[in-house]
C-alpha cells in the first residue's frame, strides 16, 4: 500500500515538473513567434498581454521549459542526480526571472513617481500578469522541494 | 626589519583562490587601484598597521607560476625581485591544492620570504579533505596559515605570522631536487653566475637564474646576455643544455615536471581524505550549469537577466539625474536672458550635455557591476567561459571573451569593462578592442527605421544578420589582432572551475565601487570632450557662430555634404544621412534622432521611418550597407571613453581606425556586391 503511495506520489511529482516544464516551452516558443511577427509588421500576437515579444524572454523561458522536461526524462531513466539538479536549476533560473520582473516592476513604479505619471491597472497587467511572474509564483514550491531534496542527496551521500 | 619606513608585503595566488577576499581583509577594504606600469594590468595596493607600523600591501596578478610567457607572470617576478617585498603571503586553495603549492614553490625558488595561507579550507573539509598544517610548515621550512576568506577566520593569526614573518625572514631557494645530472649542471652554471654576471644575483639568486637559463627562460636569458660577460654563460647553458636534452629529453618541460612531483608529493603528504563524499554540491550544479547542451542556454539566460537587471532597474535613477541635469540645470541655463547665446548654447548643449551624458550611465554602469560581481563571487563566470573555452580556442580567445561579447549585445561601455575578469593582457586587450563589434541595444532603432523603411519583409532577417554578422566580425578581428598584433600564447586556456560560494557583501561592494569609480573618474573627461566637440561642429562655421538652425552650413554641414561628395559617394549616401553617423558618435541611437530633425520629421521613430521612405534616400542595398555601417563605424564617445580607461589612448586610436576602416571597406563591399548581383 506504501509502495502504491509512493509511486502515485512521484507520478504526480513528475507530472507536475513535465507539466511545468511544457508550459515554459511553449511560452517561450510564443514569445518568438510574437517576436518574429512583430518584426514583419503583421498585428496579430499570440496572448501578447501575458507573453512578451522578447528574445531574452523567450530564451529564458525555453531553458527553464527544457531543463524541467530533461529532469523529468533523467527520473525516468533513474538518474537521480541529474534529475534532481535540472529540476532545482531550471526553477531557480524561473525564480531568476520571477525575483528580477518584481525588482524591474518596483523600478518601473519608482520611475513613473519619478517622471511624475500616474501608476494605473495597466502597470499590474504589464510588469506582473506576465508568464514569467505566473509560472515563476507555480515554479516556487517546486523549486524549494527539490532544493531540498538535492541537499538531503548530498548529505546521504 | 628596523623601521616601518617602506615595508611593503605582496600577496600572490592562482587565479579564483579568495586573494581579492584577503586582500579586502587585510586592508579593511581601502585600496589605491592603477595600473602596473607600462601594462593594462591592475595594480591594487592598500594598507595594514601591523604595531603601530604602516605595511603596504600589494595585490599581484592572479599567476599559476612564475614563466616569461605570461605579462602577469612576469609582474609578479619582477616585483618580488626588484621591490623586494619584506613577505610575499602565497594564498593557495586548499580544494586545488597541487596547483597552488606549484606556485609556492616558484616563490620559494625565487628566494621570497613566503607565508603560505591555505585558503577554503572549510570547502575542503566539506569534500571529506583535511590538510596537516603543521607537516606541511615543516617540509617547506615556512610558516603557514589555514584560513577561510568568506568568514574571516584565520585573518588575524595571518596578521600575526606576517608581523613574526616581517623580522624572522626565511628564504628557501632549494626547494626541489632536479636529480643528479641536472643538480649538477645547476651547480655548475651557480658558480660560473656568482664569477661572471654577479651584478644579477644581488636581484635574483643564483641557483634560481641557473634554473631559469636552463628552462630557456627568454628574459633572464636576454638580461644575462647583456652583461659584459655574459655570453661566457649563455655557451656554457647552450652546451649544458644539448647534453641533458639527450638524456631527460626536452629540459623545460623536464623542469616543470619536477616541480610539479614536488607539489604533488606535498600534497599527498599533508592532505589525508576522511570521508569520502561521492558528490558535492558543485558537482551537482555543474552538472546542468556545464552540460554540453543545457550549460549555453543557461550561460544566455543568466546574461540577459543581468542585463534586464542592469539596464531596467537604473532606469528610474537615470530619470532622476536626467531631470535634474538636463532638464531642470539645462532651463535654468537656456532661460538666462544676461548670457550671449553662443555661451548659452555652449553651456546648455554642449557643457551641461556632456555632463548629462557623463552622469546618466553612471547608473547603469553600477547596476550592471553590481550584478556581475555577484555572479563573478558565486563562481559562475569561470564557468560561462569554460563553456565556450574550446570553440573560442580556435579563434585564439579565451572563453572569457564571450562576456563581453554577449553584454555587448546590450550595451559596449560594461562589456568593455568585463573585460578586466580577463587575466592575460594580450587576451585582454583583443577582448577589449573586439567588444564594441557586438551589436549594442542603441543600434537597433537605426536598423529597425532604415530596415523598416527600405527592406520590407527582409528587415526582420536583415536586423538579425546585423547581430551575426557583429559576432562574426569581433571573433574574425579577434584571431586577427591575436594572430597579428597581441601575438603570444595565452594563459587564458588554463581553466580552473572554483567551487560555488555564497556571495560576500563587502568583496561585491569593493569590486562594485572600484570599476565605477573607474569609469566616473576616466571616462568622464573622454565623454564630455566628444559631446562638446560635436555641439561645436554642429553650431560654427567658417562665419563663426551660427546656432543650431543652420546646420548645413555648419562645420558638421560642411563635413556632410564632403563626405557624401567624396568617400560615401560609391555607397550613394547623401549630405544629410552622413551627417547622421558624425551625430551618432555621441550614441548609436541619436543616428535616428539626427536623420528625423533633418528630414523634418521629429524624432518618433516611425515618421522618421516614413521620411526615409518618401525621400528614397537609400535603395534596399545602399540602407543594407548604412546598416552595416552603423553596427562597425565607430564605437559611441561613451565606449571610446570605456576603452580609454581600459587600455589607455594608444588603443583607443587604434579601436577607431579599425573600425572605420572595416565599416568601410564592408558598406562598399556590400554595395559592390549589390551591383554586381543586379540589385540596385
Amino acid at each position: 500500500m506504501i509502495s502504491i503511495t509512493r509511486s502515485i506520489f512521484k507520478a504526480i511529482k513528475l507530472l507536475l515538473l513535465a507539466a511545468l516544464g511544457l508550459a515554459y516551452l511553449l511560452t517561450g516558443i510564443l514569445s518568438i513567434i510574437n517576436w518574429s511577427v512583430d518584426l514583419v509588421g503583421v498585428n496579430q500576437q499570440f496572448y501578447s498581454n501575458f507573453i512578451p515579444r522578447d528574445l531574452g524572454f523567450a530564451l529564458v523561458a525555453l531553458t527553464v521549459g527544457a531543463s524541467l522536461v530533461a529532469s523529468t526524462l533523467y527520473a525516468l531513466r533513474g538518474n537521480q542526480v541529474m534529475h534532481l539538479a535540472a529540476a532545482a536549476i531550471g526553477t531557480w533560473l524561473a525564480l531568476g526571472a520571477l525575483v528580477i520582473q518584481a525588482i524591474v516592476a518596483t523600478a518601473t513604479a519608482l520611475d513613473s513617481v519619478v517622471l511624475g505619471e500616474n501608476i494605473d491597472y495597466s502597470f499590474v497587467d504589464e510588469q506582473l500578469l506576465r508568464m514569467d511572474v505566473i509560472l515563476g509564483c507555480v515554479a516556487l514550491p517546486i523549486s524549494v522541494y527539490y532544493t531540498l531534496m538535492l541537499r538531503e542527496m548530498i548529505k546521504s551521500r | 626589519m628596523t623601521s616601518g619606513k617602506g615595508v611593503k608585503i605582496a600577496l600572490a595566488g592562482i587565479p579564483n583562490v579568495g586573494k581579492s577576499l584577503i586582500f579586502n581583509k587585510l586592508t579593511g577594504g581601502r585600496a589605491w587601484v592603477g595600473n602596473w606600469p607600462g601594462v593594462t594590468v591592475e595594480k591594487k595596493v592598500g594598507k595594514l598597521r601591523i604595531n603601530g607600523i604602516e605595511v603596504e600591501v600589494v595585490d599581484l596578478p592572479g599567476i599559476y607560476s612564475l614563466t616569461a610567457y605570461s605579462v602577469d607572470e612576469l609582474i609578479a617576478r619582477n616585483f618580488i625581485t626588484e621591490e623586494n617585498p619584506d613577505v610575499v603571503v602565497c594564498i593557495t586553495s586548499a580544494i586545488n591544492f597541487e596547483r597552488s603549492l606549484y606556485l609556492a614553490i616558484s616563490l620559494l625558488e625565487l628566494g621570497a620570504n613566503v607565508v603560505l595561507v591555505v585558503n577554503m579550507i572549510d570547502l575542503a573539509e566539506r569534500e571529506g579533505y583535511k590538510i596537516n598544517y603543521e607537516k606541511l610548515k615543516n617540509l617547506l621550512g615556512i610558516p603557514v596559515v589555514p584560513t577561510v576568506a568568506t568568514t574571516g577566520y584565520g585573518i588575524d593569526q595571518l596578521i600575526n605570522t606576517i608581523r613574526k614573518s616581517l623580522y624572522e625572514k626565511r628564504r628557501h631557494a632549494h626547494i626541489v631536487d632536479y636529480g643528479k645530472e641536472v643538480e649538477e649542471a645547476i651547480k655548475k652554471l651557480e658558480g660560473l653566475i656568482n664569477e661572471t654576471v654577479s651584478e644579477l644575483t644581488s636581484k635574483y639568486p643564483a641557483r634560481w637564474i641557473a634554473i631559469k637559463l636552463l628552462e630557456g627562460d627568454s628574459e633572464i636569458l636576454d638580461k644575462v646576455a647583456k652583461q659584459p660577460r655574459g655570453k661566457v654563460v649563455i655557451d656554457r647553458v647552450r652546451s649544458l643544455r644539448e647534453d641533458l636534452e639527450k638524456s631527460v629529453g626536452d629540459l623545460e618541460s623536464y623542469i616543470i615536471e619536477r616541480r610539479y612531483e614536488k607539489a604533488l608529493k606535498l600534497a599527498r603528504a599533508t592532505m589525508v581524505k576522511v570521508a569520502v563524499p561521492k558528490i558535492s554540491l558543485t558537482d551537482a550544479i555543474d552538472a546542468i550549469l556545464t552540460h554540453k547542451i543545457l550549460g549555453i542556454p543557461f550561460a544566455l539566460s543568466i546574461l540577459y537577466l543581468l542585463f534586464r537587471f542592469a539596464f531596467e532597474v537604473s532606469t528610474p535613477f537615470v530619470d532622476i539625474i536626467d531631470l535634474l541635469v538636463n532638464v531642470y540645470l539645462y532651463d535654468i541655463i537656456a532661460s538666462n536672458p544676461v548670457l550671449p547665446e553662443w555661451l548659452t548654447s555652449f553651456l546648455a548643449d554642449g557643457a551641461i550635455a556632456g555632463v548629462g551624458t557623463v552622469l546618466t550611465f553612471l547608473p547603469l554602469i553600477a547596476f550592471f557591476f553590481l550584478g556581475f560581481a555577484v555572479l563573478e563571487d558565486v563562481g559562475y563566470i569561470a564557468r560561462i567561459a569554460f563553456l565556450v573555452d574550446k570553440l573560442f580556442s580556435k579563434f585564439k580567445l579565451p572563453g572569457k571573451t564571450i562576456i563581453p561579447l554577449i553584454i555587448g549585445f546590450g550595451c559596449n561601455i560594461p562589456a568593455v569593462m568585463a573585460t578586466r575578469t580577463i587575466e592575460d593582457e594580450n587576451d585582454r586587450k583583443t577582448s577589449t578592442l573586439i567588444a564594441p563589434l557586438a551589436s549594442c541595444s542603441a543600434r537597433l532603432p537605426v536598423y529597425l527605421v532604415v530596415g523598416g523603411a527600405v527592406l520590407g519583409r527582409s528587415a526582420g532577417f536583415a536586423v538579425l544578420s546585423m547581430y551575426v554578422l557583429g559576432i562574426l566580425l569581433a571573433l574574425l578581428m579577434g584571431f586577427v589582432f591575436r594572430k597579428f598584433i597581441f601575438k603570444g600564447p595565452s594563459s587564458g586556456f588554463i581553466m580552473e572551475l572554483p567551487p560555488y560560494m555564497k556571495p560576500n557583501i563587502s568583496n561585491i561592494a569593493m569590486k562594485t565601487w572600484e570599476r565605477t569609480k573607474k569609469f566616473l573618474f576616466k571616462a568622464s573627461t573622454v565623454i564630455f570632450l566628444g559631446v562638446v566637440i560635436v555641439w561645436l561642429l554642429s553650431v560654427t562655421g567658417p562665419t563663426g557662430y551660427l546656432g543650431s538652425e543652420h546646420i548645413e552650413e555648419s562645420f558638421a554641414g560642411i563635413i556632410g555634404n564632403w563626405l557624401s561628395s567624396t568617400i560615401f559617394k560609391p555607397m550613394g549616401w547623401n549630405w544629410k544621412v552622413s551627417i547622421a553617423l558624425l551625430f551618432g558618435f555621441i550614441a548609436k541611437e541619436v543616428v535616428v534622432g539626427a536623420l528625423g530633425v533633418l528630414y523634418g520629421a521629429g524624432e518618433e521613430e516611425e515618421a522618421v521611418k516614413h521620411a526615409i521612405m518618401e525621400y528614397q534616400v537609400f535603395t534596399p542595398i545602399t540602407g543594407y550597407a548604412y546598416m552595416a555601417f552603423v553596427l562597425i563605424y565607430v564605437p559611441c564617445v561613451a565606449t571610446l571613453a570605456a576603452i580609454r580607461s581600459e587600455l589607455g589612448l594608444k588603443y583607443t586610436i587604434l579601436a577607431l581606425v579599425y573600425e572605420i576602416i572595416l565599416a568601410y571597406v564592408l558598406a562598399l563591399f556590400i554595395v559592390g556586391l549589390g551591383y554586381m548581383l543586379g540589385l540596385t
